[in-house]
Parts: C-alpha cells; structure tokens; sequence
C-alpha cells in the first residue's frame, strides 16, 4: 500500500505539474507574447474565470470600459503603480452595493494605508474568510502572501463548489502547509470539502499522507472515493474524532485495512479513535461491514445510519457489542430494522439520547417497550412512519422516558388522542411534537 | 452614573460613563484594579486614539452597552461561515472612509474592544471578499511588488481553483 502510494504521489506531482504550465501557457499565451507586463496576468486569471466559473460578483458588467477594453491601456504602460491602475478604474464600479467599496475605489490621495494596519490585524481580518479567498490574498503583495500563510489561519481547510478541482487544490495547499515542516502539516486540523464532487482517493490520500494531526474530515456527497483511501485516512490520522462520509456511496467500511476487514477484527488491538461518524446514504453497507466498523471504533457516540436500506438487526447487535458508549443513533429508513434490532439497542440504556428509527416499518410496540424500559434517558425520538406504533406504546414511553425533549409520531396512524394525553401528562419536557398525519 | 475623563491624543478631553467605559477590557482593569472609579479626576491619557475615532468607538459602545457579553474566545475555525453576520446598525455606522474604519480597528485593537474588533475586521473582510488578486489591489490601493517570475509561480498554484 505504502509504495503504491508513493508512486501514485510521485507521478502526479510530475503531471500536475506539466499540466499546470501547460494550461498557464495556453491562457497567456497572447498577452505574454505581446506585452511582458506584471498587469496581464490578471488578465488570464480573470478570462479563465469568466470562461469556467462565472460567478456574478467575480465579473464586471460588460458595460465597464475600465475592466475589459481599458485593460490594454494599463499595459501598455511602462510601470504599474497603484496610480495608473487606479486611473483606468475611475469610473465607480455600480455593481456592488456597499458604499465603503464605492468610496474605496476612489482615486486615493493617500498611498495605501491599509499598510499602515498591524500584522495582526490583518491576519483577523484573514481569519473570517474562506479559503479559496484566502489564497486569492496570498497573491496580492508580499505583506499579504506572508500574512495570509500564517499558520494560524490554517486549522481549517475549507473548500467550495462542485467543479473545483478538489484533488489538486488539496495537493497545492498541503505542499505549501508543509514547506517548514517537511512533509506534514501539524497545523491542520480540519477538512471541509463537502460536495466537492470531483474529490478522488488521490485528494484522500494527500490528506493521510500529510495531516498527521487531522481531527475533523468532511467529505459528504464526494461520491467516487472508496475505502481504500478511507481506510488510509483513518490508519494514517490517529486523532480522526469525526468523519462524515455520507452520500459517499462507495464506502461500504471503515477500518484500518482492507485485511483487516476481511478477517473482521482489529489489528491487534489497534483501534480508531472516531467518535463521530455519518454514513448516511452509504446504501452499499452491510451487517459485516458494520461489523468490522464497530470492531474498529469502538468509541463512537454519534452514529447516523440513514437510509443504509441493506442493514439488519443483527447488524445492530454487533454494534452493541463493541461501542457502548453511543448517545445518538439513527437507522431511519432501514426498513430491515425490527423489534429485535430495538432490543439491541435498548441495551446502550440511559446512555442513548437520540434515536431515530423513521419508517422503519417492522417496528411496533414490542420495540418501542424495549427502549422505554432501558433507556429511561432518551432526550429525542423520531419514530416517523412507524405505522405498527400504538397508543399502548406511546403510553409505555411516556410513562417511562420523562425527560423526551421532542418526538416525532408522525404518520403513526394507529396512535391517537389517548396517546398524546399521555404523553401531556408525562412527558413535562417535551417541547416539540409532531404527530400530523 | 459615575463617569471617567479619557483625553485622546489630540489633546481633547471626553467624559463617558463608567459603564460605557468598560466595554474596553483595559480601561476596565484600570477601573476595576486601580480603583479610579471616585476621588480620581484626571483624564486617563490615550495617546494612540485621536478625538474624532475615540468619540466614533464611545457611540459604537454606547449603542452596544446593553449586548450580551461576548462569547469566549474560539480559534479560527468556522468563523468564515459568519462573516456576513454583521448587525444592520454596525453596517451604517461602519459606512465610512477606509482610513477612518482602519482607525477604528486599530483604536478597537489598542482599547481592547472585541466586538468593535471584530465587526470592523468583518468589514475589511467582506471587501475583500469574492475579488480577484488585482481587484483587491485596486480596492485597497496596493502595490504589487512581486516579481514577475513569481508572479508566474504564484499564478502556477492558483489554477487549483479552476474548473476544466
């Protein structure tokens, strides 16, 4: 695993990296031929954008003079100083609306003086944008390149948009994260791509291989990674607490290595330290890979199975045995989910705050008595289209789980006004009801 | 109401109550530790602030006196999810010239007013935000001094963000 790793790295370091002239040559082509100036090279950067993501506040109206034909003249000159630029940008830009930025784009009599500000000013300033502007800061003058790569700005990766090139941009900013700790970025704790559909394996395993201190990976929605490359996350990130992987349709386990989850048992003892897991819409999981995954984690306390249709109870009843300490579960839509799967879980007692089992169609009473009897603690319960759901039931979680906070019994044709009075007589907390047909 | 003197750097000398006062972290622990709260009636010099900003920063904590206290201190994460989040009222009174809301900041910064920090620095943000390299040096009037070697380099390592 390891060499084959390092090979894939290697060669796409050497790819990338001729793509990257390649497509820089092609954009400037033109303006570097023609005039070898600092100022067209905004220029590539801005057709680029105005071709590929055409985001409204990026692009001048075409009716600006000063953006798109002024250009040249700016170039033409020999120097570009804050003046000239300045100069072919009089005419206030209409489009944007907050008045400091129409003042701003005034010509200055001043030179500069948001220099004037500290550094430290400037990097809180830094702190409340998002990445992708943050690296946009980077390239404006030397101040701000040195600013903007503070390492306190970068706990936190977060990246946007469904067409960005996730894998490269993870590969861009570790590289530079890592420049004066060879090869690893300690900083860095969190990473939000969620959505970022063209996230592969290849963005993954940057990710393993250079964020040791990893705690946080989001990755929702980025259907085409597998578990190989989770499974180097995981190994390679031991502080990893929370990973959402839902909607990740490939992912059907989560554990150290592909071996281990074909023997379905750790490593020697060694486990994950993932608290917080979301699997939702992972609609390829099994009762074997849920197994192999609570062997594994065995410290989780939040778990969210939505929609995992393929699951059983006895799936469940693996998961209690290894990770007892879970307060929130969700199997809502795993229709295969009976009573027997609710005894299981009854068995995480007043450990369980949270349980969702909507339209989860097997279930009745019996279930629900189950849970009511052990986990007097329950704070929150959805039971939505749990048809097989009676007044008897309701009465019996009543009686038993005063502290719920909030129920959904929606579309639980069989309970009726009895059950709900005695969810009023009981249940003096519950602050939210849902029991519209 | 008690009041404290403050003289600004400019020599003018602005009395402000009390509690108005001790929304600055460090005129508070000068009140609260130093027990100028009565029988002292000099000005407490604040060299760094001018009269103009320091009457600005008393009319951002008068308006702000009877806010919550401010949440404690996070790290830098998931803050640019709010960078939006700035009250209507902050946002009119932040409608200024940019010298006048750098100002602002740094007597913010200097008299440790977290919330007054932190809106202003939201503002400067929000410039900042969705503008290209080259928009951002119009707007804050910078000068590029790289070379155009890196440049090129830098240009290089920005294309992640571009879709095919």
């Amino acid at each position: 695993m390891g060499a084959n790793n390092g090979k894939q790295y290697g060669s796409e370091g050497k790819g990338s990296s001729s793509i990257s002239s390649d497509v820089s040559s092609s954009t400037d082509h033109t303006p570097t031929k023609a005039q070898k100036n600092v100022a067209t090279s905004e220029d590539s950067d801005l057709s680029m954008r105005t071709l590929s993501t055409p985001s409204p506040a990026l692009i001048c109206p075409p009716n600006l003079p000063g953006f798109q034909n002024g250009r040249g003249s700016s170039t033409s000159s020999s120097s570009v100083t804050g003046e000239t630029v300045a100069m072919v940008h009089s005419p206030p830009p209409t489009r944007l609306t907050h008045p400091l930025i129409r003042l701003a784009s005034r010509p200055q009599k001043e030179q500069a003086s948001v220099e004037r500000l500290p550094d430290h000013c400037l990097v809180h300033v830094f702190s409340f944008l998002p990445t992708n502007q943050l690296c946009r800061c980077a390239r404006v003058c030397r101040r701000w390149y040195n600013l903007a790569w503070d390492p306190r700005l970068w706990r936190t990766i977060r990246l946007t948009g469904e067409t960005i090139h996730v894998d490269r941009a993870l590969k861009v900013l570790t590289r530079r994260l890592c420049q004066d700790t060879p090869n690893v970025c300690l900083m860095l704790e969190t990473v939000t791509v969620s959505g970022c559909r063209r996230l592969t394996d290849r963005g993954l395993y940057t990710i393993a291989q250079c964020c040791p201190e990893l705690r946080r990976l989001e990755v929702s929605g980025c259907y085409n990674i597998s578990n190989e490359a989770v499974f180097d996350v995981v190994s390679l990130c031991p502080n990893l607490e929370h990973l959402d992987v839902s909607g990740c349709s490939k992912v059907t386990c989560i554990s150290l290595t592909r071996e281990a989850s074909i023997k379905l048992s750790p490593l020697h003892g060694k486990q994950i330290s993932i608290r917080y897991l979301d699997m939702t819409d992972c609609f390829v999981l099994e009762d074997e890979g849920l197994h192999t995954i609570a062997a594994h984690c065995t410290q989780l306390t939040h778990l969210y199975l939505r929609r995992c249709v393929r699951l059983t109870d006895e799936g469940l009843r693996y998961l209690m045995i290894y990770c007892p300490s879970i307060k929130e579960l969700s199997v809502s839509d795993c229709r295969f989910v009976s009573d027997f799967g609710l005894r299981e879980i009854a068995k995480l007692e007043c450990r369980l705050r949270y349980l969702s089992i909507a339209h989860c169609g097997r279930i009745t009473d019996v279930g629900i008595r189950y849970i009511a009897k052990y986990c007097s603690k329950l704070r929150y319960l959805n039971a939505r289209g749990c048809e097989g759901i009676t007044d008897h039931g309701v009465e019996y979680l009543a009686k038993n789980c005063s502290k719920l906070k909030s129920l959904d019994i929606g579309k639980c044709p069989l309970v009726s006004d009895t059950g709900l009075e005695c969810l009023a007589l009981n249940c003096f907390s519950l602050k939210r009801l849902r029991e519209k047909r | 109401m008690p009041s404290i003197k403050l003289q600004s750097s400019d020599g003018e000398i602005i009395e402000v109550d009390v509690e108005i006062a001790k929304q600055s972290e460090i005129i508070k622990t000068m009140v609260e530790d130093l027990g100028m709260d009565d029988e002292d009636d000099d000005p407490v010099p604040l060299p760094n602030v001018s009269a103009e900003i320091l009457k600005k920063v008393i009319e951002w904590c008068t308006y702000h006196m009877e806010d919550a206290p401010p949440p404690p201190p996070q790290n830098y994460e998931d803050k640019a999810k709010k960078v939006m989040d700035i009250p209507i009222w902050d946002q009119e009174f932040l409608t200024v010239d940019q010298e006048t809301l750098y100002e602002l900041m740094m007597a913010a910064n200097y008299l440790d007013i977290k919330g007054l920090f932190d809106v202003t620095c939201k503002t400067v943000a929000n410039m900042i935000k969705e503008k290209t390299p080259e928009e951002i040096r119009q707007t804050f009037n910078i000068e590029n001094d790289f070379t155009e070697e890196e440049e090129a380099q830098l240009r290089r390592q920005s294309l992640w963000r571009e879709a095919k």
